[in-house]
């Protein structure tokens, strides 16, 4: 076996489970797609599905999969050339090589797959469909035939020819009729650039014999879609990414910065999926066409395969890109703490060094980019919507302290940590209040940041208008900020509470089934099964957590008491919001508020997770209970 | 065993531990005694279950069966009464990264209540520490030095030492030698060391105990482990092949016409069935741990028996 094909077989043998996760997704997908087909009646709506779903929810996943695979694969280094491979006798250009074309070939066969489970998915659905709207043509046709012989038989004359009086005017009709239902047997691939005309064919498909009340699918045949381009553009988003590395290796050690790498990932082929189909599907002139769909792809390949090229080769041979910003990053921003008086403030200052101040950071990047975001939407005369970027915050600090606990050995960080004279309940307190802390600070400096952005906006650039709540708005993160500082360690847990309440509260008023859902049973039926199942899996976790931490004694007064106030803090706040809300659906009490409502009671122990779990991650991370030494 | 027993003159008891990683067992029914003011060496191969033992020792795995004591703590339930009385050197030396020298030792100071800064100073001036130097900039020596100092700098009465001198060079292993000799013969205290660098036990243990596939081969001191070990070189009669031997022999090789053999238990028995054979006594030495560990982890091997076995004893003198 050549050294390629061995290198090869490596990539695969590290990639592959990771590979399954988007591969089934892109399945369920398809299924569900056709599904929606058969209940919603729109060919046009599944078909956009099919594309654009495809586009975005498969290809991201799978660059996301794929690339961070690749880049965290075995723990042992976070670039482009693990460590372990650079002792190998291969060169750094069949390294790249068997990579990029790796990464060709596993995008472009999922790609395949892909395509094929859909056309398959598609052409059935379609089957169905003609099938049905023929049988519905059918039967008006009956019906239109029966009504004109009652006609005959009430003797009053028409002035016009009926329908069907003779096989020789009604056969016309017929095959008119059926040529309307079937506009135009295949669809036209929008390759050639027949897609408007495709798209135009099918709107003026409306049956003559068909009754009025039914809609007018078009039929669409699937006839291979040709999106093979795709894969190469997105291995070259993925090369891309590799360079973030260079990057990222500024902060060396810092775990957060997997967070930024996967946000990266994800967001990288999201604006790149965009550009393409927004600008290249849509594209009217052929150059332009032509730019999105085939320059663009193999230019971004081009590059991403450079810069990769040149990562793994600066992994390989050492050096730190941008040795300037990698000295500034890690000087040290005024005195090092030379003394503790307390085991808890050591503990304090620990989680404020390698978390708080990357929260405090993050929320403060977020903020600005969501008040970009929002002047972008011309949202600014909404000062209500500040904020958001908190609720990100709590999901970024509980998933960043998760895979501390999880990596936390393998990273150098809290090995030592578990080492010190420190129990389980005095660290776990420790680093619940700590994160409340910083959760807290955090939302109130997003907020903070927002308001005196936007403010600003209106002072510099409208003079005549200013929000009407700005001043409290402004106001009301001081407060919080005053609040937080001074009245000490015991309102944090208050804090994080609120928030995951909150959380809650958005969660269930998202799941919630609205007016228009009622209608549509497919999706009423998906949203309730959905429903079920997470209230079914929180309880359950509950129930599984509070069991364990009983057996460990980790259900202490503190954590204990915590749980139950989050618990009915989020019920008081929750479920008389939700029941005003759906009391104002439509449909049958027990269906749109007595159901949702005891479905969604359980949801309500979601905020005693923390209290209950923190303790218990922190007691399975000191003394490993069933896993590796 | 009960939590609540307390053994408070022993600093480490391990009664029938067992450990199990899935499918593979690390540790079978191990039980072992750390005496006070002692240095206890704990020997064996490459995954024998030594660094699995340490890690229970404080308290960072739960054991399957049995139970671990530290002055009478159990370091899983009992924390912060277990490990404020251990000074505790990682296998890989775990320390936060991103601090400085100084401020490591200022975060672990609050911990530890009997925490000298003088004694630290001390230590680090000792080993030429820069204070403010980043713990990622230092080199895996400097890392295990300053692990030491942050283990010693409280004066624990037990001292945990997983792998203390493994990837070190001759300079830095003297060092903590001799940080480990001045602690016990100093102030008295007990070290815990595991190790397979047997000649540095071997200098420093005063008792010694052998893990072989997660079990206690045996425990023991030193001098009685030394005691019960002899090589035996002679020369046969009929020099036409290997003698029958009875277990006892636990290894046998062949060098230049003359048979050195390695025996286990009493030596007046040795010489008599030597006797028996017609053979004549060359030389009779003492093994050092080495052989004593090679014979022991492959049994009736003539590598456990060093081509210069008459001065072996000699060769491996502190």
């Amino acid at each position: 076996m050549n050294r390629t094909r061995m290198l090869l077989l490596h990539h695969w043998r590290r990639t592959r489970l990771w590979l399954i996760p988007p591969l089934l997704l892109s399945v369920a997908h398809s299924i569900t797609a056709g599904y929606d087909i058969l209940h919603t009646h729109s060919l046009e709506a599944a078909w956009d599905r099919f594309h654009f779903g495809m586009g975005v929810d498969i290809f991201i996943f799978t660059a996301a999969t794929l690339g961070l695979v690749m880049a965290m694969g075995s723990g042992e280094s976070n670039a482009a050339f693990p460590r372990y491979a650079q002792t190998l006798p291969v060169s750094d250009r069949r390294w790249s090589f068997s990579y990029i074309l790796y990464s060709i070939l596993v995008l472009s066969v999922l790609a395949g797959i892909v395509t094929l489970v859909d056309w398959h998915v598609w052409n059935k659905a379609v089957t169905v469909e003609k099938a049905r709207v023929a049988t519905v043509a059918k039967q008006a046709e009956q019906a239109a035939r029966q009504n004109a012989l009652s006609y005959d038989a009430s003797a009053v004359k028409p002035e016009t020819a009926p329908q069907s009086l003779n096989n020789a005017q009604a056969e016309p009709a017929r095959s008119r009729s059926v040529a309307r239902v079937q506009p135009f047997g295949r669809f036209d691939n929008p390759f050639t650039g027949n897609r408007g005309k495709a798209a135009k064919n099918s709107m003026g498909a409306a049956p003559l014999a068909a009754p009025r009340r039914l809609p007018a699918p078009p039929h669409m045949p699937w006839d291979y879609y040709f999106r093979w381009q795709e894969p190469l553009f997105l291995v070259g988003v993925v090369f891309f990414c590799q360079s973030l590395f260079v990057a990222l290796t500024l902060v060396q050690r810092v775990p957060i910065r997997v967070f930024g790498m996967a946000v990266a990932f994800i967001l990288a082929p999201a604006t790149a999926i965009f550009l393409t189909f927004q600008f290249g599907y849509t594209a009217r002139h052929v150059p332009d066409y032509l730019f999105f769909q085939f320059a663009f792809p193999v230019l971004l390949l081009m590059l991403g395969s450079v810069i990769m090229h040149r990562a793994a080769k600066r992994e390989r041979h050492g050096g730190i890109a941008f040795q300037w910003a990698a000295e500034m990053l890690g000087r040290q921003l005024g005195h090092p703490r030379l003394g503790f008086p307390s085991p808890a403030r050591a503990l304090a200052w620990y989680d404020w060094i390698t978390f708080g101040r990357y929260l405090i950071c993050g929320a403060a990047g977020a903020a600005i980019a969501f008040t970009l975001i929002i002047y972008v939407f011309n949202e600014f005369s909404r000062p209500e919507i500040t904020g958001v970027p908190v609720l990100p915050i709590c999901a970024l600090a509980g998933l960043y302290l998760a895979y501390r606990l999880y990596y936390g050995d393998r990273q150098d960080n809290d090995a030592y940590l578990v080492t010190l004279p420190v129990s389980v309940e005095r660290l776990s307190k420790s680093r619940l209040i700590a994160v409340s802390k910083f959760v807290a600070a955090a939302s109130v400096i997003a907020v903070l940041l927002e308001t005196c952005i936007i403010l600003g906006y209106f002072t510099l650039f409208n003079h005549f208008y200013w929000p009407q709540a700005s001043l409290w708005i402004l106001l009301a993160p001081l407060c919080g900020w005053v609040l937080i500082w001074l009245i000490g360690p015991l309102f944090y847990p208050a804090i994080a509470t609120w928030f995951l309440a909150v959380a809650v509260a958005v969660l269930l008023r998202v799941l919630l089934p609205r007016n228009h859902v009622v209608q549509q049973d497919s999706e009423a039926v998906a949203l309730l099964a959905g429903l079920c199942l997470s209230s079914a899996f929180v309880l359950a976790a509950t129930i599984w957590l509070v069991r364990r931490a009983k057996r460990r004694n980790l259900l202490f007064k503190w954590n204990k008491r915590l749980a139950v106030w989050a618990c009915l803090a989020t019920a008081v706040i929750a479920m008389p919001t939700l029941w005003f809300e759906l009391n104002k659906s439509a449909g049958p009490f027990w269906y749109v508020v007595v159901l949702p409502l005891c479905l969604i009671l359980p949801l309500c122990l979601l905020p005693a997770a923390p209290f209950i779990a923190l303790p218990l991650a922190i007691d399975r991370y000191r003394h490993r209970c069933a896993g590796h030494a | 065993m009960n939590d609540q027993i307390r053994t408070e003159e022993t600093p480490v008891r391990v009664f029938a531990l067992t450990r199990r990683f899935g499918k593979k067992t690390a540790l079978d029914d191990v039980s072992l005694d750390v005496r006070p003011g002692r240095v206890f060496g704990l020997v064996g191969e490459n995954g024998a279950g030594k660094t699995t033992l340490m890690r229970h020792v404080m308290g960072l795995l739960r054991p399957n069966a049995g139970s671990v004591f530290v002055f009478g703590y159990n370091p899983v339930t009992q924390p912060e009464q277990a490990l404020q009385r251990i000074g505790y050197l990682s296998e890989n030396r775990d320390l936060p990264n991103w601090m400085r020298v100084q401020e490591t030792l200022a975060f672990t100071k609050p911990f530890f209540p009997d925490w000298s800064d003088r004694y630290a100073q001390e230590l680090l001036e000792m080993f030429g520490l820069d204070p403010t130097a980043k713990v990622k900039s230092l080199s895996r020596g400097q890392r295990a030095q300053l692990g030491l100092t942050l283990a010693l700098a409280h004066r624990p009465p037990l001292l945990v030492l997983d792998e203390p001198s493994s990837g070190l060079d001759p300079v830095v292993r003297r060092d903590i030698l001799t940080a480990i000799i001045r602690t016990v013969a100093d102030e008295g205290r007990t070290v815990f060391l595991s190790s397979h660098l047997l000649d540095e036990v071997e200098c420093v243990a005063d008792d010694v105990a052998l893990l072989h596939n997660g079990r206690v081969l045996f425990s023991a001191p030193l001098e009685d482990v030394k005691a019960r070990y002899h090589f035996f070189t002679f020369r046969l009669k009929d020099n036409d092949g290997p003698p029958l031997l009875p277990k006892e022999a636990l290894a046998l090789r062949h060098t230049a016409g003359e048979w050195t053999l390695m025996w286990i238990g009493d030596k007046e028995a040795a010489r008599a069935l030597l006797v028996e054979k017609q053979a004549t006594i060359v030389e009779e030495s003492a093994p050092s741990l080495e052989d004593i560990f090679i014979s022991h982890i492959r049994p009736g091997d003539p590598a456990a028996i060093p081509m210069s076995a008459k001065s072996g004893a000699k060769r491996r003198a502190c």
